[in-house]
């Protein structure tokens, strides 16, 4: 179902993943559910495009990943950042600062009321 | 990127798992949200379908990932396999370095092989194969004037070509040419430059443009036009440095200040077998150089037959044709590669370095072998310690391909060297050789053939030792691999070798037989002491007093040279000669058989006694034979015209029954009769016929040819002569001296260059061939050392020993050479047009050809039999 908000995510996934895997490694499913909860179930995570995106990431070298086993003992694959993938974070993180600011001064000087 | 190594890890130890790692991942994420869900009180059928829904469209998303794992896989193989090759290649490198000899040994084979047939190949194919890059150039043919009665052809006119440019259907476009020589003046000191004589439509019947400036347009055909010319590239680049600005320049031919109007590509040669290079290139007027060779091109479709056909139709009702000698000529029509020359001697060259390749890749086959026999053992070790079967194949052949890979680099430089080598040994009537370069497609062919063989012997010897690996590690011997048939196999290849030795060493012998025949042939005159110097005058230098004068006046300047003998001028250098053909007439009114081919020149009275050439009977000229029409011809003209009869006093004619009475040419007294000589060269056997015309000047055939000889021990004087020669000719080079014996030895340049070639390639099959033989008895010697050492113990002497291993070379000498010879009397059959004084099947050239290979032989077998017979019974005894 395509709503504002899915939309915007879709082009900032990798954004949000790089972002979520910089407190710890963490599995597919995790990293969904750290997103809904941040967001208050704002934003829900499209997950037909999760899994791709966190396989292109590790093929650009931005994550590796690694099998591992969870609480319950369940196999799961976890995926951490790299060295690259850090600074993947920073500079995209810099980057949307000055989008949305540049956005937002757009939306407050406009001429006409909204 | 990935780390290639982080993924090389994991693909190591899980392998093809990963595909199913998506479904797995999905099957989790899917669980824990079902768990999520049942723990908000959901029931558990109802948790898993709505987590699934949640999922939403996984499929396209899981496909997604696997086009992603794929592409990683894929990756991932390439580096594993480029890994491993890597390998392969440094540990075959090593191996190879660790035994240079055996290396250096195989590497050269294989280069000299590849080099020698590239060298060779490209050779033939430049000039008989593919000799030219026209458009279409596989439609263009040579056309002659020929009549079957004569047994050689003539050069056509331009009207011919006019004419049949207009009505031959069957041909797309007909070219006519010709090549002189002319004097560059106006750049430094005036030079001899060869010229190239064609017309307005050369470049669009070549389909190749000039690079810079304009071809030649009909208007600069006409008579009287602004002279112009046109650069070869490559004189272009020599003389010019390439410089754009020369369209519009001035250069001075013969004289005349021509402009220069374009350059010509380097592709754009004269389509034509006897011709080499030109320099430049000059508008074609008929009158400037009427002998001319024409070219033409078949139209699409139609064969060489068709067009013949045309032409012999058209020849049967034209009247431009002129009839020579009462013959009508017809035109005849070659392929362009046909007609070269030396085609045969060419050939057989290229089966003599093909024989040569035999025999190197059957010595390479012999190394490789020898070579895994010797690693049995290693390969058995590794084995039992778990190595691949498949991995140790991979690398046999990884150094089998890095052999050949060397060899080939080698063979490269080898064939380029050739190439130069033939260029420069080239005899001077091959001047096409000068053209030729290394065709890249034969040396991908030769190379593609080394490592054709390098990788299937490898394979066989890798095989080999593979199979004996479990015994070779038994034995105490050096684990050498002794199979039956492989030895057969390497006896086989050796005697191979040894009878295509044999054969190319007859083939050797004989045209060294014939080159010593030709140089001991008696020219007919005393080339000792005798030189000659060529004038090359353009035919509108001054008239004919002044040509008297130049005549008058040279001679009176040498005659007065310190040193000099006598002087005299004639038409053509000692040795070489015009030629007519024709049929001769004489004044009792018989009409002889034809004659053919007939040497003309142009002698003063004194000519014969400067050749020193006899007289049988008559006299020589004398000042008034000139205007009294006299000739002198030759013993053997002379025995063929009167055979019963003296010729002296009848006389003789061109004859040329075709034309009316009152235009008959007059009859001409025979005067004397000389000699036979060698006028036109050592090489032709028509050099028997030749007639002398008197002159004062010479001039009459091109340029007068200056012939003196030197007394006994004396040089010629350069620098004078010289000074004679700038002073009677100013603003021509000064021509060249050339003594009488190199003008000889040149006439059989072809014979020589031909025997050089083939006694190189000769020495080198025998090296190889003697290389092979070497490894095959030591191989058996080193086999049979306990033998020979349980019989020396048992009381057998150094000769039974030496005897016993001497039956065994002599076996496989003997029947190489029979085979060989055998061989050689069907090959040397082809030969027979190119042998003079020798028959095909020349006892001395067979007997000599197995004496040098005897002698070879054993040579190469003498170390090997000397540690068979030194061998001490009582050390193989305890090697036991």
């Amino acid at each position: 179902m395509a709503t504002p908000e899915t939309d915007f995510l879709k082009g900032t996934l990798d954004l949000l993943i790089l972002n979520t895997l910089s407190w710890g490694p963490t599995h597919g499913y995790g990293i969904a559910r750290w997103i809904e909860q941040c967001t208050k179930d704002t934003l829900r995570v499209e997950e037909g495009s999760l899994y791709p995106a966190l396989y292109r990431m590790e093929e650009r070298g931005l994550i590796s990943s690694d099998w591992g086993v969870t609480e319950n003992s369940r196999r799961a694959k976890y995926y951490q950042l790299t060295a690259a993938g850090r600074k993947q974070l920073k500079e995209s993180r810099a980057y949307w600062s000055r989008f949305t600011g540049a956005v937002t001064l757009v939306l407050e000087t406009s001429p006409r009321p909204a | 990127m990935s780390t290639p190594r982080h993924l090389l890890r994991y693909l190591r130890f899980w392998g093809g798992r990963r595909k199913s790692d998506i479904d797995q991942e999905i099957g989790f994420h899917a669980e824990m949200r079902a768990r999520d869900f049942m723990a908000r009180g959901m029931s558990a059928g109802d948790a898993e379908r709505a987590a699934w829904e949640r999922l939403g469209n996984i499929d396209h998303a899981r496909q997604e990932c696997l086009t992603i794992i794929d592409r990683q896989e894929r990756r991932m193989n390439r580096l594993l396999f480029l890994d491993t090759l890597r390998q392969d290649v440094r540990f075959a490198a090593r191996t190879l370095w660790r035994q240079p000899t055996w290396t250096a040994v195989a590497v050269l084979t294989i280069g000299l092989g590849i080099g020698a047939n590239t060298a060779v190949f490209s050779a033939v194919d430049g000039l008989i194969l593919h000799p030219i890059d026209f458009r279409d150039a596989s439609r263009i043919v040579t056309v002659y004037r020929a009549n079957p009665a004569l047994r050689f052809s003539v050069s056509p006119t331009f009207q011919q070509a006019v004419v049949w440019k207009a009505s031959a259907r069957t041909l797309d476009g007909v070219e006519a040419f010709a090549t002189t020589e002319m004097t560059l003046t106006g750049q430094g000191d005036p030079k001899a430059v060869k010229a190239g004589h064609v017309s307005e439509t050369f470049n669009d019947f070549a389909g190749i443009p000039n690079i810079l400036g304009r071809g030649f347009l009909a208007t600069d055909t006409v008579q009287g036009a602004a002279p112009v010319v046109v650069l070869s590239e490559s004189y272009w680049r020599r003389n010019f440095a390439a410089n754009p600005a020369v369209i519009g320049a001035t250069i001075a031919l013969d004289r005349r200040p021509r402009t220069i109007v374009g350059v010509a590509s380097r592709k754009l040669r004269l389509p034509s077998s006897f011709t080499g290079p030109v320099d430049l290139f000059v508008p074609f007027r008929n009158e400037v150089a009427p002998g001319a060779s024409v070219a033409a091109r078949l139209r699409k479709d139609v064969s060489i037959a068709a067009a013949q056909a045309e032409m012999d139709s058209l020849s049967a009702r034209a009247h431009a044709d002129k009839p020579i000698n009462g013959k009508l000529m017809t035109a005849k029509l070659i392929g362009l590669g046909d007609g070269v020359w030396f085609r045969k001697p060419l050939l057989m060259l290229l089966g003599a370095v093909a024989l040569l390749l035999l025999i190197v890749c059957a010595n390479v086959a012999h190394l490789l072998l020898a070579r895994g026999a010797a690693r049995a053992r290693e390969f058995a070790i590794r084995r039992a310690v778990g190595a691949d079967a498949g991995r140790i194949v991979r690398q046999v052949l990884t150094e089998s391909l890095l052999l050949a890979g060397l060899g080939c680099a080698i063979g490269l430089a080898v064939g380029q060297a050739g190439i130069r080598a033939i260029i420069a040994l080239r005899p001077r009537n091959m001047s096409q050789l000068a053209d030729i370069g290394l065709d890249p497609r034969v040396l991908v062919a030769a190379a593609i053939a080394a490592l054709a063989t390098g990788a299937i012997f490898g394979l066989v010897a890798a095989r080999d030792a593979m199979r004996t690996s479990g015994d070779a590690l038994k034995t105490a011997t050096a684990g050498t691999s002794a199979s039956p048939r492989r030895q057969r196999m390497r006896m086989v290849l050796v005697t191979s070798e040894i009878a295509i030795s044999a054969m190319l060493l007859v083939g050797a012998a004989l045209l060294t037989r014939t080159v010593a025949n030709l140089l001991r042939k008696d020219p007919g005159f005393h080339a000792d002491g005798l030189y000659s110097m060529q004038f090359q005058l353009p035919d509108n230098w001054g008239d004919s007093t002044r040509r008297r004068l130049l005549a008058t006046e040279l001679l009176g300047r040498v005659r007065t040279l310190p040193g000099v003998e006598s002087a005299t001028i004639a038409s053509s250098p000692p040795g070489t000669a015009g030629a007519i053909f024709g049929d001769w007439e004489t004044d009792g009114g018989a009409a002889p058989a034809p004659l053919g081919l007939t040497a003309m020149i142009e002698a003063r009275p004194e000519h014969f006694s400067v050749m020193a050439q006899r007289l049988v009977d008559g006299r020589a000229f004398d000042a008034g034979s000139r205007r009294r029409d006299e000739i002198i011809i030759s013993e053997a003209m002379a025995k063929r015209l009167f055979p019963d009869r003296r010729a002296a006093g009848r006389r003789a004619r061109i004859a040329s029954p075709g034309a009316p009475p009152n235009a008959q040419p007059g009859w001409q007294t025979i005067v004397g009769v000389v000699a036979n000589s060698a006028v036109m060269g050592l090489g032709s056997s028509e050099s028997d016929f030749a007639m002398y015309s008197p002159t004062e000047t010479a001039t009459d055939f091109g340029g007068p040819t200056l012939i003196f000889r030197m007394k006994p021990d004396a040089s010629p004087p350069m620098t004078e002569l010289r000074k004679a020669s700038l002073a009677v000719a100013p603003g021509f080079p000064p021509p060249t001296i050339v003594p009488a014996a190199s003008t000889l030895n040149e006439s059989i340049a072809m014979q020589r260059f031909t025997m050089t070639l083939l006694t190189a390639f000769t020495v080198l099959s025998v090296f190889l061939a003697s290389v092979g033989l070497y490894g095959v008895i030591a191989f058996i010697v080193g086999q049979r050392t306990r033998e020979i050492g349980i019989r020396m113990a048992l009381g057998a002497s150094r000769g039974t020993v030496a005897g016993l291993i001497g039956s065994q070379i002599a076996w496989i000498c003997g029947i190489g050479l029979v085979a060989g010879f055998v061989a050689a009397g069907f090959a040397t059959k082809t030969l027979r047009s190119m042998l003079y004084g020798v028959e095909p099947m020349d006892p001395l050239s067979f007997a000599a050809g197995a004496l040098i290979l005897v002698t070879v032989v054993a040579l190469a077998c003498l170390a090997p039999m000397r540690r068979a017979v030194r061998v001490d019974p009582a050390i193989t005894m305890r090697a036991e």
